[in-house]
């Protein structure tokens, strides 16, 4: 049977998160130091107003990915990933519906908000924002219940 | 003699007339109701003139408006104009604490203001029990300096939004489902002359399915009750010139830490069809199209006879023939198989005896996972009708593509589901 954290934290999951509350360890945030692993950076993506549900229906995730985009042609100018890169890496790798379902080009489709560190994605260069260490990436869609 | 010498005098004298209302910013009464926020530094008595001379507009009063207008009121919003033409039921009542069990089928508009009346007296309450539409919006909201949306779905939404636009008023707007909400000043500008995106600028289209109704999907009180709250401290904020300076948006999950998370919003957008330079949204609102903008938002409301899906003849039971299947077998099982497609947890709130509970989504995933045996019918039940015909859908779908298993399956659901099943057979069935 399910428990009571079970009534609040996963009856449809329409939060942004609800993870904390039930592992109050994630409550105490590690200081900014760099990852373990160099060549890599880790991300926290959070979906909110029901967006979990194209992503194996969790609301959270912790990623990694790799601090700099993966050349094509052999170049060696490294360029640090971006929210370009981000949207495109969860597309193969975390999307589990249909790509037009979260997609459109190379950003998200108009209705879902992103946010970046708790702001607006357009107030932090949108596509172009490059990626840092432990940076946190909010996906939500509005809600219409009242 | 001094200054207040002279005015005991005159007061305790019955000849001297006392100073009129026009003289005195507040009744004596009003100063002791709102001193204890007038005390507050940055308050004051500006701030409390400012409140009585302010006309809201609160649309919706039920989860969100409750609150709402609850504290516009007893703070001393002097003119509040509540607009709801929906009437009390008894299924409001855990979140929409204005109205009482006594008033259930009364108007929520009505309703509300005898609550918030009986709270503060000295405020000017207008109900309005008619819907806000696209030709009469701009009309019925001109008299306001504030928007309040506390209503439940798209369309009212973003016509809120296009006239605050057109009105070139803010708009407080906020939402609730579930265990999560979220809300924020749109529109007008701010004290330093900035303009706010609007309502549209963030949310420019739809999201298909975002149209969750609390019907449906459930929503904690305290979670309209919170947002209905922040929503009031909004407005408050905005007539006493205390808000914020960057428009913010906020999310509110009962389960997250931080409890509300803040977000700095985005300014207008260009591209923007209501408040954008190009904008193609008019003061004739009513040409706009709102039905069709927010279509795929809503799943479609479903007519028990018809159904969602194309059905043929004797595909599908009414009550009474369900009832009669139960009652010529009484053996329940032995013939057929009841399928309650409901989520669990509303299976475990009520159920038929005999009914075994196979959610819609695990049939949809597998419809060959059900129990299915040559002498034995399946019947779909569900809530309402709906799912529980999605369901028979899609397991006849899969039985025609191949499975050749040489079984003869009748596959049927119950049409109106358990609603219909406590109206027309047993009304001792729950209905939640």
């Amino acid at each position: 049977m399910s428990t009571s954290d079970d009534i609040i934290t996963t009856s449809n999951g329409l939060g942004y998160t609800s993870s904390s509350a039930v592992h109050p360890e994630q409550l105490v945030k590690p200081p900014a130091a760099p990852s373990a692993r160099e060549d890599t950076i880790e991300i926290k993506i959070d979906f909110g107003g029901g967006l979990h549900l194209l992503f194996s229906s969790q609301p959270s995730h912790k990623i990694r990915i790799p601090r700099n985009i993966p050349a094509e042609d052999g170049s060696t100018q490294a360029q640090p990933v971006n929210m370009r890169y981000l949207v495109k890496w969860m597309k193969s790798n975390l999307l589990s519906e249909r790509e037009e379902m979260f997609g459109d080009g190379d950003g998200v489709r108009p209705g879902i908000l992103v946010l970046i560190n708790d702001a607006d994605w357009e107030l932090e260069g949108e596509l172009e924002y490059e990626l840092r260490d432990r940076d946190e990436v909010v996906f939500i869609s509005t809600l219409h219940g009242g | 003699m001094n200054e207040i010498d002279v005015l005991q005098a005159e007061a305790s004298s019955s000849t001297l007339p006392l100073p009129s209302v026009e003289e005195v910013p507040l009744s004596l009464d009003e100063y002791v109701r709102y001193g204890r926020q007038m005390i507050m530094p940055g308050f004051g008595l500006p701030a409390q003139l400012k409140l009585k001379n302010a006309k809201v507009a609160v649309a919706g009063a039920g989860g969100l408006g409750c609150p709402t207008l609850q504290y516009l009121a007893s703070m001393g919003v002097g003119t509040i104009g509540i607009f709801d033409h929906d009437e009390v039921s008894l299924s409001n009542l855990h979140r929409q604490i204005l109205h009482t069990t006594e008033r259930v089928g009364m108007n929520k508009a009505e309703s509300a203001c005898i609550t918030v009346s009986a709270n503060n007296p000295s405020v000017t309450l207008i109900p309005h029990p008619v819907p806000i539409t696209p030709s009469t919006a701009l009309n019925l909201l001109k008299p306001y300096s504030v928007l309040v949306d506390c209503t439940d779905r798209p369309l009212t939404r973003y016509l809120f939004s296009d006239a605050s636009v057109r009105l070139g008023i803010p708009l407080v707007s906020g939402a609730a489902i579930s265990s999560a909400g979220q809300w924020a000043v749109y529109g007008g500008t701010t004290k330093a002359g900035k303009r706010r995106a609007c309502y549209r600028c963030v949310w420019p289209s739809v999201l298909p399915g975002s149209g969750g109704k609390c019907e449906e999907e459930g929503v904690w009180a305290v979670v309209t009750g919170l947002v209905g709250t922040g929503m009031a401290g909004e407005v408050i904020k905005l007539i006493i010139g205390k808000e914020d300076p960057e428009p913010l948006l906020h999310l509110h999950h009962l389960c997250s830490n931080p409890l509300i998370r803040t977000i700095r919003m985005k300014g207008p957008s260009p591209k923007c069809i209501a408040c954008g330079p190009d904008a193609s949204i008019t003061d004739n609102l009513d040409i706009y199209g709102y039905e069709s903008f927010c279509a795929g938002a809503m799943v479609p409301d479903v007519d028990d006879e018809s159904g969602l899906v194309d059905g043929v003849e004797g595909e599908r039971l009414s009550v009474k023939e369900l009832a009669d299947l139960l009652n010529t077998d009484s053996a329940l099982g032995s013939k057929i198989h009841l399928v309650d497609t409901r989520p669990p947890v509303e299976f475990g709130i009520c159920s038929l005896p005999g009914s075994i509970n196979i959610p819609l989504p695990t049939i949809l995933k597998d419809p060959s996972s059900l129990p299915m045996s040559e002498d034995q019918d399946i019947v779909f039940l569900c809530r309402r009708g709906n799912d529980s015909q999605i369901a028979a859908y899609a397991l006849r779908k899969v039985r025609k593509e191949g499975q050749d298993d040489g079984m003869r399956v009748r596959v049927r659901d119950v049409k109106g589901g358990l609603r219909a099943w406590s109206r027309d057979i047993d009304p001792e069935f729950p209905v939640y």
